[in-house]
């Protein structure tokens, strides 16, 4: 069996899919995995429902920009920004492995895990009872609520705000509601 | 073979089954709590119930919140949960849990009524707010925590 076909097929495969970069035998492997599957279909049809509309809308900002004098407002910016720092890049380049290189991912983990602790081991050994590197100062609860992610948001002609929260990190998205105040 | 190859070896492939059991879990259940908030911008204090939420609360610019709903359970993958909302019309909230990938839950969120359409992935014990659908002088919050191994008790 395919790689694609042993496992579930990640959102990264089926943007790449409606974009067509994928090779004829996994984008073959897709199809299949369509023809046989209702969820993946309606997950597929959505995906190109909301890349119609987000499209749809982002034709028409284009049409109303105005672009006079854009190159020179761009060099203007890409002179005045600074390089982003060494752990902004490190994020990027890890978020684009996780996205489209996981298969590689675990194997090559778990190799460089094995070789890692085979090479350390004897260290840690050697440092005797109560010498473990231990993660105490690591809290749990400070690190599982980071990282809501928005993928898509849609909310037909109204407006919405995403913005996360200071103190705790949680997303609130904020609708606009306009509809009459009556409840039923 | 050699006792160091022998551990090197036996190292490898228990780390090779844990990658498996790994991703073998990414296809299981995991549970989803849906709260329904009324946010006023009058009375005083935060409902015992939203205690959890009481630093997020903190945050938004409403003087009482009352928990009118709550529904805890487990979802599998394509699973929808919906539930009503106060609001002028009927208003639901529909939730539909698209499985984890790389230890996210995904989720699709809809309100007809306001056409509103998201996806979003939340992590472990992670809460996603929705607010702005009008109630009496202030909004409704739709608070979506999502969480991997278990479920809260109902309240």
């Amino acid at each position: 069996m395919s790689s694609i076909g042993r496992r579930q097929i990640d959102d990264a495969t089926l943007e790449r899919f409606l974009d067509g970069e994928l090779k004829q035998a996994q984008a073959s492997e897709v199809e299949a995995a369509l023809a046989r599957d209702d969820a993946l279909r309606a997950q597929v049809d959505e995906l190109r429902a909301m890349r119609t509309m987000l499209g749809d809308h982002l034709m028409r900002e284009a049409d109303e920009a105005d672009l006079s004098g854009l190159t020179e407002r761009v060099l203007a910016r890409c002179e005045e920004t600074p390089p982003l720092p060494w752990t902004d890049r490190l994020s990027s380049w890890m978020s684009e492995v996780f996205a489209y290189r996981k298969p590689l991912l675990v194997p090559s983990m778990a190799l460089a895990t094995a070789a890692l602790l085979t090479l350390a081991l004897p260290g840690v050994i050697d440092r005797g009872p109560g010498a473990s590197p231990g993660i105490d100062g690591l809290r749990p609860d400070a690190v599982a609520n980071q990282g809501v992610e928005v993928r898509i948001l849609s909310t037909g002609t109204e407006l919405a705000m995403v913005y996360q929260l200071p103190t705790t990190n949680t997303t609130v998205i904020w609708i606009s509601d306009h509809s009459d105040s009556t409840e039923e | 073979m050699t006792k160091a190859t022998r551990s090197t070896l036996t190292l490898v492939i228990t780390l090779a089954f844990l990658a498996v059991a790994g991703e073998a879990q990414a296809d299981e259940s995991y549970g989803i709590e849906i709260r329904i908030i009324s946010a006023q911008p009058d009375g005083a204090g935060v409902d015992p119930a939203l205690s959890r939420l009481s630093a997020d609360l903190a945050n938004l610019p409403f003087k009482s919140y009352k928990q009118l709903d709550f529904h805890a359970r487990k979802v599998r993958k394509g699973e929808t949960v919906t539930m009503q909302f106060p609001g002028p019309g009927n208003r639901f909230l529909d939730v539909r849990a698209n499985g984890t990938r790389d230890g996210k839950h995904l989720f699709r969120l809809g309100i007809d009524a306001l056409n509103f359409k998201t996806f979003v992935r939340i992590p472990d014990n992670g809460t996603l707010i929705v607010g702005g659908p009008q109630h009496e002088r202030g909004v409704i919050l739709l608070a979506i925590t999502a969480r991997a191994a278990r479920v809260a008790p109902q309240r």
